[in-house]
């Protein structure tokens, strides 16, 4: 390939060859390796009550649903709560889910055959999605855009986003969620609402992405 | 304190013509030396020079240290909140230098996991080839807008002007940006680093510039960042190129890592169709499970929370979703120079998490303007020389901007030894003025040092005149002024006036008066000595001697 021939990148990898053989790593200090951190802290600990209660910390709402049956019921009273016409969701959100909604239109993205508009998804209130991992120890969503997850404009636009945490998706820490995931695909790690303090230092809350997240764990 | 005693020494100065503003006295001889106003090469200040006019300003210095203070304290609060937090450092540190001892392997493997998930790999030797590359990616298809995320790479490579010279409108997507651009601060501004802009401020320069700003604005911080936000989503949502910098590029995967607080580098790499990552070539980390105490250490350091609010990883374009263009440009621009340096390379491991600027009583100070770079205080003292070289009076001025009190390198999340990385370049600086035809005036301290303390009489001598020009000079036995160029050393300090008589006089003294009384000198003469030589308070013990003749 033509890249490979690039005198740019031939001179950069010599310098870096050059370098290193210059100072070799064994000259720097190695330091050592210190115990795992983050593992330790969530042991011994409930995942799903670590989680919950980081979440919390982050002012990110937390509903419980007992199971699958009880799921729609719990979604369909969050959007009420939000007082949203109309809501976007993925593709394949499961349509069960949304069994109960009545007064909310659930607007369905399917990307690349039949898009929502960037407007469409701006102006609708909320979005309900899956996530594809939570992390307990950070409070953290993970989404890769997997099954119920849709493209990552869709849980980015609207004002409100409602997230479904299966209990069983929840890991102990970030190292634990990595090897799960595919880093072919985009990933994005929500730890609460995004913030600016460009104004006087003082925290203001939702700048870009949602201004509210709530969370529904199962199970 | 000493500071009163300026116009006085103004007015004493040796030349008579007075104290030119900010560059102390114009000597005749000053030219000679590289200091004074009059013939010094034009270029870049020194970082004292540049300094004096930000310490002038005590409103902006009370100001920022109000804003380190803050930030301090959140950020030590955040490092206390985890569990085993040397732990997790030396893990960083770990990674960090794992990803510097094999830098070929690792870029070379992030080019190819990176292509093969359809991302395209540019490189570029130095600032003016990342330029050229930037420009030409982000006109191609005649595009005329980009809009970019705050990357300290970017400021760094002065990407902006070579983008409006191609053509590219480059909008800042960032809150603290947008309103340093409304309100005509440059890159290297304050609010870069310290992210801090008044209310007032703000408010008028956003109802006032920013298109679609309500004039009723209210001065709320809430309501100018909703000001703020809208215009920027306008733009992001309109944009069809973005520009990026990357907390770490992971080699193993062929990932681009980007964590912020305010979403825009997510909605940057979600919404354009084409998306330009510019990153150096230290940025890279060998393993996708690098990025876990990565991202927690430079949360803690950056934030003090637990994790940034937003992680976002990319590796190439994906059908449906998000940018259909994706680039990585990987810049070298002086990065080598530093990784052959046994000692500067540490300084690569730096992950720009800011925690060295808020602990450091210099930055505090004089802000970061005077370090004359994106990469201030003494993470950018440490740096930039390396990147730059340190022909430019600022450039080898800034190794010495640090009182080398080591609280950086206390905080530093990835065991950078600041300090020791200053005092290596300090060392190299004064060895490349060795060459030059005109010494400076340390060199001729030491120089003239060494040739008398290689001789005892010369030293003998020089320490009689010493004691008698220093008991003249000095009132209350302190000296406030030193005459001349030495004036410079007692601008910020006193000295204590010497004593009348050196400690070799004494010993001389004594032993012509013990030679005199003769005999005895054994028991008797150490029973009688202790009152007039003022040495021995518990009169002379034979340990006591001991240890004074050792």
């Amino acid at each position: 390939m033509a890249e490979k021939r690039d005198p740019a990148r031939a001179g950069v990898l010599a310098r870096v060859r050059r370098a290193v053989a210059a100072a070799p790593p064994g000259a720097g200090r190695e330091p050592g390796l210190g115990g795992s951190a983050d593992a330790a802290s969530a042991r011994g600990r409930d995942t799903v009550s670590l989680f919950t209660e980081r979440l919390a910390e982050h002012g990110i709402g937390v509903q419980h649903a007992s199971g699958a049956e009880d799921l729609p019921r719990v979604i369909a009273s969050a959007l009420w709560g939000y007082g949203v016409r109309r809501a976007v969701v993925p593709r394949d959100l499961s349509s069960l889910w949304l069994s109960e909604l009545d007064g909310v239109w659930a607007m369905r993205d399917d990307p690349p055959q039949a898009p929502l508009s960037v407007r469409a998804i701006e102006s609708a209130g909320a979005a309900v999605t899956r996530c594809a991992l939570a992390v307990a120890d950070t409070g953290t969503l993970v989404l890769d855009g997997g099954i119920g997850q849709g493209r990552r404009i869709l849980s980015l636009l609207p004002a409100c986003h409602l997230c479904v945490v299966e209990a069983d998706q929840i890991v102990p820490s970030m190292a634990a969620a990595l090897p799960e995931l595919d880093p072919a695909r985009p990933t994005t790690w929500l730890t609460g609402t995004t913030m600016t303090t460009a104004i006087e230092g003082a925290r203001v809350d939702g700048v870009h992405g949602p201004r509210r997240i709530d969370v529904i764990v199962v199970g | 304190m000493s500071g009163a005693e300026h116009p006085g020494r103004a007015r004493r100065g040796s030349s008579g013509s007075g104290r030119p503003a900010q560059n102390g006295p114009a000597y005749p001889w000053s030219h000679l030396l590289g200091r004074g106003t009059g013939e010094r090469p034009s270029g870049p200040p020194r970082f004292a020079d540049a300094a004096r006019s930000a310490l002038g300003d005590s409103a902006v210095r009370s100001s920022r240290s109000a804003a380190a203070a803050e930030q301090r304290g959140r950020r030590e609060r955040g490092r206390g909140a985890e569990p085993a937090w040397e732990g997790l450092r030396r893990r960083a540190t770990a990674v960090r230098e794992r990803a510097l001892a094999d830098l070929e392997r690792h870029l070379t493997d992030f080019e190819k996991a990176a292509e093969a998930a359809g991302t395209r790999v540019h490189w570029a030797r130095d600032a003016a080839e990342a330029r050229r590359v930037v420009a030409r990616l982000a006109a191609a298809g005649g595009e005329r807008e980009a809009v970019r995320s705050s990357s300290a790479t970017a400021h760094e490579l002065d990407l902006d002007a070579a983008l409006r010279r191609a053509g590219v409108d480059v909008h800042e997507s960032a809150v603290a940006d947008l309103i340093a651009g409304l309100t005509g601060q440059g890159p290297d501004a304050e609010s870069r680093t310290v992210r801090r802009h008044d209310r007032a401020s703000a408010r008028s320069a956003l109802a006032r510039r920013l298109p679609g700003a309500p004039a009723d604005l209210a001065a709320r911080p809430e309501a100018l960042a909703e000001a703020a936000r809208d215009y920027l989503r306008e733009s992001l949502l309109e944009a069809r190129t973005a520009i990026t910098g990357a907390n770490a590029l992971v080699a193993e995967t062929g990932s681009v890592v980007a964590m912020e607080t305010e979403g825009n580098v997510r909605l940057g790499a979600a919404v354009p169709r084409r998306l330009i990552t510019v990153a150096g070539i230290d940025k890279v980390v060998p393993a996708w499970a690098d990025i876990a105490v990565l991202s927690r250490v430079w949360a803690r350091s950056s934030l003090g929370a637990v994790q940034a609010p937003v992680l976002s990883t990319w590796s190439g374009p994906v059908e449906g979703d998000g940018p259909q263009e994706v680039h990585v440009v990987l810049v070298d621009a002086g990065r080598t120079a530093a990784l052959g340096d046994p000692v500067g390379r540490q300084a690569l491991r730096c992950i720009r998490c800011t925690a060295c600027l808020d602990v450091c009583p210099v930055f505090e100070r004089t802000g970061a303007a005077p370090y004359g770079s994106v990469h201030a205080g003494p993470i950018g003292a440490a740096l930039t020389p390396q990147l730059r070289g340190t022909r430019s009076a600022r450039e080898a001025s800034l190794p010495f901007a640090s009182t080398l009190c080591g609280a950086c390198a206390d905080v530093c999340p990835v065991g950078v030894d600041i300090p020791e990385v200053l005092l290596e370049l300090r060392a190299r600086v004064v060895d490349e003025r060795r060459a030059n035809p005109v010494p400076t005036p340390e060199a001729l301290a030491a120089q003239s040092g060494e040739w008398v303390m290689a001789a005892e009489r010369r030293f003998a001598r020089a320490q009689r005149a010493a004691s008698r020009w220093g008991r003249l000079l000095a009132r209350g036995g302190r000296i406030r002024r030193l005459p001349g160029l030495l004036g410079r050393w007692t601008e910020a300090r006193d000295l204590p006036a010497p004593p009348a008589e050196s400690f070799r006089a004494w010993w001389a003294r004594r032993s012509r008066v013990l030679a005199v009384r003769g005999g005895g000198r054994e028991a008797d003469g150490r029973a009688r000595r202790g009152g007039p030589t003022a040495l021995g308070g518990t009169g002379g013990s034979g340990a006591g001697e001991g240890r004074r003749d050792g």
